[in-house]
């Protein structure tokens, strides 16, 4: 065989599998976005555009958008705030550094399901250490103003870590001489961080904002574990809300149209951001 | 103008937590000079000297462990950097990689308010003296080794400051660029008479760029002085074998007198003691002894080097390499014995345990 011929050959394993657990089932998600299918009353007709149709009309789908892009941005806007400060200060030279970078990464080790049954027992309204810590008598789970908030702080708690170690790893790249140029050129260190340090972790910061944003955009297992998206859906996702439609309802057509719109909303968000990462780029 | 003094400076550096058994290591020892102002002064060793560290001491990177450091009559002991008004340029340039040029140029400026108008034309007059005009919107990652390295010049020079440091910018330059850049810098350095501080590790730079040099070895300085004092009149053995290119001919006596028989009447009894020193150029190898002139016992040419205005050659006497210069005209090639010219008065003397310079004077039969 022609060595032309051969590259593809050994790529052919690799495109198979990929074929098969990523494209077929996102070609297969498709599909049925443009069905009416209903497994209980065995209905199964091609109805074309209908489901979205039905979803712009939805006022449950507008609910569970709004709380994805709530929680999207207050978590994401948090963690990186408080794990680029971590980052800084781990990237300080002090005694026991190398078991603090360890120990900070801990509950990003924990399984989502794991911490969120976790921090279900801390916002217990009855037991729960929360309350007990503040001294108030608060229902966090069960508060419809609550709810989403007490996701979102599991998730900060969680996610942050993860914030801290990439942004830390972006510091430790930039050359100490870069720091003492800028001292003797006359800058302290508020300047310092402003006009060398940040610019110069842009581009990670808009990797971390990616990566981040597209998880918590998704976010299923936090809040579910948490709330189960109650109460009264005062905390349902997107996902949330496509798995309680697709495995609650069996309404496999809708469903499947709702899952869609979070790749949409998923991928546009990726362009916008890509975008601005490339510009960062030095 | 500035003058820089500094008084009995040291600077320890505290062991690192994470090796075990590692010591404190004093970089500096009681370092006492006075560099004059509009000087350019060098300090220069092998690495791990302390030179760098000594720089760093005045830029106010460091802050001494003990003694104090003074800008004409003021203590800069406890101030930053940038109270010191010090400009540095180092080794590995330290450009900021996520501005252009002119940004790079200006930053010293910026960080000081100056004005815009002001910066464009501060930093349009640096540029074109040192021909960085049309790299101005360039990043670093696009320009070459030295071009990056005078955008480092002209950074530190754009706000004239009172003190001027260089660690080592010459050092990542290839030779042919380094030559160039040698002179750039000696050039900038008379237009603008700022006291200057530069470290290398390259005895031929020091030289060629300084008014004075001190020598620095273990955190101490050996000896400070003019280029040609240093290269003529060095006090220890560290200086003359550090300074000369070719380096020094260090002979113990014992060889020195076999191989330069007029010499045993100045190295008399000290000749367990004592090595004798003489520069390659002092040493001419001739085929045939010429009478009225010392000449030396015949040694083997092994290698010969050609430099084009210099010829080499390196001689094998007794297991011991020596160095001497082969007039042009005179053909000599490896394997050849051959004779060394040399004149008494050319050698120097340093104790074998100490390394000190003696002085031991020919006695009259």
């Amino acid at each position: 065989m022609k060595r032309f011929g051969l590259k593809y050959l050994y790529l052919l394993p690799a495109m198979l599998v990929l074929m098969l657990v990523t494209i077929y089932p996102l070609v297969h998600v498709v599909a049925l976005s443009l069905h009416r299918k209903l497994l209980i009353f065995d209905i199964s007709r091609f109805v074309g555009f209908a489901n979205f149709e039905f979803m712009l009309g939805d006022s449950r789908f507008w609910t569970a958008l709004g709380n994805t892009a709530y929680f999207t941005l207050v978590s994401v806007a948090l963690e990186l705030a408080i794990g680029l400060g971590i980052a800084l200060l781990l990237n300080r030279s002090f005694k026991g550094r190398g078991l603090m970078r360890s120990v900070v990464l801990l509950p990003w080790a924990i399984p989502t399901v794991v911490s969120a049954k976790m921090w279900e027992w801390i916002y217990n309204a009855d037991y729960g250490v929360l309350n007990y810590l503040l001294n108030i008598d608060i229902n966090w789970l069960g508060s419809p103003a609550w709810a989403l908030n007490a996701a979102v702080l599991m998730d900060v708690w969680k996610t942050t870590p993860f914030v801290a170690i990439l942004l830390l790893a972006a510091l430790q790249d930039i050359p100490d001489d870069l720091y003492r140029a800028a001292r003797v050129d006359g800058a302290g260190t508020l300047k310092i961080l402003q006009r060398i340090t940040l610019p110069m972790i842009l581009p990670m910061i808009w990797v971390v904002v990616i990566f981040r944003t597209l998880d918590a955009f998704r976010v299923f297992d936090a809040v579910y574990v948490l709330t189960g998206g109650g109460p009264a859906g005062s905390s349902e996702t997107l996902s949330i809300y496509a798995y309680n439609l697709l495995f609650q309802t069996l309404q496999f057509g809708y469903g499947s149209a709702v899952a869609l719109s979070v790749f949409i909303c998923v991928g546009l968000i990726t362009l916008v951001l890509i975008r601005a990462m490339r510009r960062s780029e030095w | 103008m500035t003058r820089i003094r500094l008084n009995n400076v040291s600077k320890q550096f505290a062991p690192t937590t994470n090796k075990a058994n590692s010591e404190v290591i004093e970089a500096v020892r009681k370092l006492s000079l006075e560099i004059q102002s509009g000087e350019f002064f060098t300090f220069v060793g092998p690495s791990g000297c302390g030179k760098s560290t000594a720089l760093n001491l005045i830029a106010g990177l460091e802050h001494a462990s003990s003694g104090e450091i003074l800008f004409d009559d003021n203590s800069v002991s406890q101030l930053e950097p940038k109270k010191r008004d010090v400009a540095m340029v180092f080794q590995s340039y330290a450009l900021y990689p996520h501005l252009t040029v002119f940004d790079n140029i200006a930053f010293p400026l910026q960080l000081r308010k100056v004005a815009k108008p002001e910066q464009r034309s501060a930093v349009g007059a640096i540029a074109s003296k040192l021909g960085l005009e049309n790299l101005l919107e360039r990043k670093p990652k696009e320009l070459s080794g030295g071009q990056r390295q005078r955008v480092a010049l002209a950074r530190a020079l754009i706000r004239r400051p009172r003190v001027f440091l260089m660690d080592e910018p010459l050092s990542n330059l290839d030779a042919r660029l380094r030559l160039e850049m040698r002179a750039v810098i000696r050039r900038i350095f008379l237009e603008e008479m700022i006291t200057t501080v530069y470290v290398t590790h390259d005895q031929e730079e020091a030289m060629v760029l300084s008014d004075r040099l001190a020598i620095m070895r273990d955190g101490e300085i050996e000896q400070c002085g003019t280029p040609l004092d240093m290269y003529e009149n060095p006090r220890t053995q560290f200086v003359a074998e550090f300074i000369g290119n070719p380096p020094v001919n260090m002979l113990k006596a014992d060889i020195a007198a076999r191989l330069f028989p007029a010499l045993i009447s100045r190295i008399g009894d000290s000749k367990s003691s004592v090595n004798a020193a003489i520069r390659p150029n002092l040493l001419t190898a001739v085929k045939a002894p010429v009478s009225g002139k010392s000449s030396s016992d015949t040694a083997v040419a092994k290698l010969i080097e050609m430099t084009g205005p210099d010829c080499w050659v390196h001689l094998d006497y007794e297991g011991v390499i020596i160095r001497a210069r082969v007039p042009s005209g005179a053909d000599i090639s490896a394997g050849e014995h051959v004779h060394l010219e040399y004149s008494l008065d050319d050698f120097i003397f340093f104790e074998n345990a100490s390394g000190l310079r003696v002085e031991l004077t020919a006695v009259e039969n």
